[in-house]
């Protein structure tokens, strides 16, 4: 059950939303039909080229822009669509809560891992900054 | 989490065997769910062995026959024996159907399981209680709503706009779509189900109806509407042939349209 969920006679009484998260969902898919397209296309062209083929890649703005734009997309996308199935499966309104907070931040942080690495790949530095990993 | 398999005293034993006369010919063996609540601690699998020449055509016919000359005990729902009324919805070997409209000879073995609609709480054998399936047929103010004085006669409607009606108008509320849908089954006290919405979806689209944006208001909300996973089993398994996975499609589509006007809550 949603939290504080208002019923009458038995039935839940509307909570006047839902229309924009069931747009923004078919939205974003559509979005990435083309998007997952252009990357697999691209993961085929860029499998065992070099280093420095890759990086000149990245350098290219729109690639870098077009990738940044996948992923914020796609895990958005993925948050929306999780959060469908965690509320179908899970009725416990502290567990569901719990559930879906982990969910956004998992979703957020991998958006934002993904923009900081396209971003330093596509002003020519190495993914780590110097002091991290190799 | 939902629970996914049967919680304790509703899983069926084997129950008692009703064997046919010997030398009977096209037996048909009846693997009939029985749990009276107030006597019973478990369900119980009852079986009837019934020549089919004993009985007519339909399962209902065959129920019939084992309450009135087999086992006066069991219990199901009836009335019209024609498909319209909607009482004896069950389920009739593994799917939502109307034992009055299924024939056994559209089963495919000899051995016909038959079952209360699924995640409903039954009343006796075959007869669930349905009283969340009506409040919400009841919630979603299933009557015509017009700005318009009445008329002196009837209020006109255009063929084309009759035609919008067509294979919405016919449900019969015999709840096969709902009880088959697993989205109902996980989240109805919520989820308003496929047959309240296809009946929903009959009013939104009626060209007499002014109240189409408080209708949709109303249905607006990631539970009562949007729990429709387009999954289909309404559809697949509606006696009458409707298609209520359709009619929520149209009325998500309503939602985002133009046309729509939000009222104040």
């Amino acid at each position: 059950m949603s939290d504080a969920a208002k019923f009458k006679n038995n039935v839940k009484v509307s909570e006047r939303h839902g229309a924009g998260e069931w747009a923004t969902e078919r939205v974003a898919l559509l979005a990435l039909i083309p998007l997952g397209l252009w990357l697999a296309s691209t993961a085929f062209t860029l499998a065992g080229a070099s280093y420095e083929v890759v990086l000149a890649w990245f350098a290219n703005g729109l690639n870098a822009v077009l990738l940044g734009l996948t992923a914020v997309v796609f895990f958005g996308f993925a948050s929306l669509a999780w959060k469908v199935i965690i509320e179908d499966y899970i009725h416990k309104p502290g567990t569901k809560a719990a559930l879906i907070a982990v969910l956004n931040l998992v979703c957020l942080v991998l958006a934002a891992a993904s923009i900081f690495f396209i971003t330093r790949l596509a002003l020519g530095s190495a993914p780590l900054p110097a002091g991290f990993g190799a | 989490m939902v629970q996914l398999t049967l919680p304790k005293g509703s899983k069926p034993a084997k129950g008692k065997v009703h064997k046919a006369a010997p030398g009977s010919k096209d037996v048909k063996t009846y693997k009939v769910y029985r749990y009276d609540p107030e006597v019973d601690a478990d369900p119980r699998w009852d079986t009837y062995e019934v020549p089919t020449s004993d009985h007519g055509p339909m399962l209902l016919d065959a129920l019939i026959h084992i309450k009135n000359t087999i086992d006066p005990t069991l219990s199901f729902r009836r009335s019209c024996r024609e498909g319209i009324c909607g009482s004896c919805s069950m389920n009739i070997d593994g799917r939502n159907t109307l034992a009055c409209t299924k024939g056994w000879d559209e089963c495919s073995s000899h051995n016909i399981t038959i079952a209360p609609l699924p995640h409903q709480p039954v009343v006796k054998d075959l007869v669930t209680d349905l009283s969340l399936f009506y409040a919400q047929y009841d919630s979603i103010q299933p009557y015509l709503q017009s700005d318009e004085p009445d008329p002196e006669k009837e209020r006109l409607q255009t063929p084309a706009e009759r035609e919008k009606l067509d294979g919405l108008y016919e449900c019969i509320l015999c709840a096969c779509c709902s009880t088959s849908c697993p989205s109902y089954w996980w989240n109805q006290e919520e989820y308003l189900g496929p047959a309240a919405l296809l009946q929903s979806y009959r009013w939104i689209s009626d060209s007499r109806d002014d109240a189409t944006q408080k209708r949709l208001d109303d249905l607006e909300d990631p539970f009562k509407l949007y729990r429709c996973h387009t999954i289909m089993n309404c559809a697949q398994v509606c006696p009458k042939g409707l298609n209520p996975a359709k009619a929520i499609a149209e009325t998500k589509k309503l939602m985002v349209a133009p046309s729509r006007k939000k009222q104040a809550a």
